[in-house]
């Protein structure tokens, strides 16, 4: 993954709840679930960890200790969705440094049943709270809240300069909604026409309903250990062949103004070196898609089209499955479940594996993950080492 | 819209919410580099430089971005529904989110010229607003 490593990173297990709304389960519950299901994947137990990441997960002591664990390694991260590709990047450090052997990642958001809204509120996760937008609370008495709103001021932006469409955003919500319904585990199944994204009600204007991501309950884990070491599991490894941080915070309490293309050029022009790989070879993508405009500001940031050219480039359908870059093959965030990032994660993992049924990419060899925000990361995994 | 949330009781923002009820526009400016900046901070993320002093900005910029809430987060704002929010770039060099308020039928647009204006919405309480500025 980078030129120094001793034990190049793979992911051995993934684990994933079922999506929906669990009353009776909390984070700490909806954790330990995915965290079996991904033990169980790999064929590890609870002993080998040497190491845990949580995310989203209120306490990381009460966690491990419910789990019956003392890791020599453990990092607790915000519930914010960037924090995804930054676990990874940081497991795939520990491992590939000779730090930990097994690293387990484990994500839980009870989102649904808590009643978790992405505006007003302060709960760390609405309003912004300090993810899109720092000073956010400032502007609560003129009505400014949500990272949906956020992002709709940066769509409204793009549409003034390019002349980007309704109807081209429309695309990515169709493309995923099919996706989705290719994906048994998927919140939503039901696909949609574009003319039924258009009749949707608005939310944020520009932004209408399908624009926006889901709000449930599930969970995640993942077991990153060392190449050589997944080597001997239950499932072929998936490599992590490159993983990249950027960031954009200098005036970050507002829309940037190049929609954050600086720090997704930056970790493009990283994460391929490190990968021996260019964008023009990724079989798969996977792209953080809170709101529909985030794919769009990511497809150009990471280069597969020029800037102010991703909503033509995505109406010719090349997000599709049957098309150049098939992306969120499990629906995605807007559709399968939002999972900050996970999910994607997984689906990378089990697209590289060819566990993927009636939504497989064929035979894929390099799958890439990519987020947008003011800290961008992105993860290429490839189904073979370097 | 009388109960809109109120901001951060922030003892460094003060200056600025007291002037706004004077209407007047106070926004911090760096006095070893030059540069504003706002909400206050206590020392410039450009130069480091700790310590700030209050100026008054000239209410004038332009409009860079805009939206329109059709979904009330707060209950306050439901009967407001749907409402504009602004995205201003005042001359002076910050930013700041606010509201637009103009005549019936005229509507916000990316790059129009703005004027602050100052609203009293509660007792303890005048936002810094937007119209036209022709």
């Amino acid at each position: 993954m980078n030129r120094s490593e001793m034990y190049p990173p793979a992911v051995a297990g993934v684990g994933t709840t079922r999506y929906g709304r669990f009353p009776d389960l909390d984070a700490y519950d909806l954790g330990q679930w995915a965290l079996r299901e991904a033990l169980d994947d790999c064929g590890l137990t609870h002993a080998d960890l040497d190491g845990l990441i949580v995310n989203r997960i209120p306490s990381y002591g009460r966690f491990a200790e419910l789990c019956g664990i003392d890791p020599r390694y453990t990092l607790a991260t915000p519930g914010h969705g960037r924090f995804s590709g930054v676990c990874i990047q940081t497991a795939a450090l520990l491992v590939s440094s000779g730090t930990v052997d097994t690293v387990a990642l484990v994500y839980a958001n009870d989102g649904a049943s808590a009643g978790t809204t992405y505006g007003g509120d302060a709960s760390g996760y609405g309003g912004a709270a300090g993810a899109y937008g720092t000073t956010d609370a400032h502007w609560a008495p003129y009505g400014m809240t949500s990272p949906g709103a956020f992002h709709a001021l940066m769509m409204q932006r793009h549409m003034h300069l390019y002349g980007t469409t309704p109807e081209q955003l429309g695309e990515i919500a169709v493309t995923f909604r099919r996706h989705a319904s290719l994906n048994p585990g998927a919140v939503k199944r039901q696909p949609f026409s574009l003319d039924d994204y258009l009749a949707a009600r608005f939310i944020c204007e520009p932004l209408r309903l399908f624009d926006y991501c889901l709000i449930n309950d599930g969970a995640v884990a993942m077991i990153i250990t060392s190449a050589e070491r997944a080597r001997d599991l239950r499932q072929p490894p998936v490599y992590i062949r490159g993983a990249s941080q950027a960031s954009s915070f200098t005036g970050s309490s507002f829309p940037p103004e190049d929609f954050w293309a600086a720090p997704m050029q930056a970790v493009a022009k990283d994460v391929y070196a490190m990968a021996g790989f260019g964008p023009q070879d990724m079989d798969g993508l996977m792209i953080y898609d809170n709101f529909t405009p985030t794919v769009l500001f990511t497809l150009e940031g990471f280069g597969f089209c020029p800037q102010g050219e991703g909503g033509r480039w995505i109406a010719d359908g090349h997000l599709r499955l049957e098309g150049a870059f098939p992306a969120n093959t499990s629906g995605g965030h807007l559709s399968e479940s939002y999972l900050q990032g996970w999910g994607l994660n997984v689906e990378a993992v089990r697209q590289l594996r060819g566990q993927c049924g009636e939504r497989q990419i064929r035979t894929p060899h390099a799958i890439q993950y990519m987020a947008a925000s003011p800290v961008v990361t992105s993860v290429i995994y490839g189904r073979t080492p370097a | 819209m009388i109960d809109v949330p109120m901001p951060p009781d922030d003892p460094a923002n003060r200056p600025h919410w007291e002037a706004a009820r004077r209407s007047v526009l106070l926004i911090q400016r760096c006095p070893a580099c030059g540069r504003c900046r706002f909400p206050a901070a206590r020392s410039c993320a450009h130069c480091h430089h700790v310590g700030g002093d209050w100026i008054e900005a000239s209410g004038l910029g332009v409009i860079e971005s805009f939206c329109m809430f059709h979904k009330a987060y707060w209950p306050a704002f439901q009967a407001a529904l749907p409402y504009t929010v602004i995205q201003v770039k005042l001359r002076e060099g910050i930013r700041v989110m606010s509201n637009f308020v103009a005549s019936p039928g005229k509507s916000p647009s990316i790059g129009l010229p703005v004027r602050a204006r100052f609203d009293p919405v509660r007792p303890d309480l005048t936002l810094v607003r937007f119209e036209p500025h022709v």
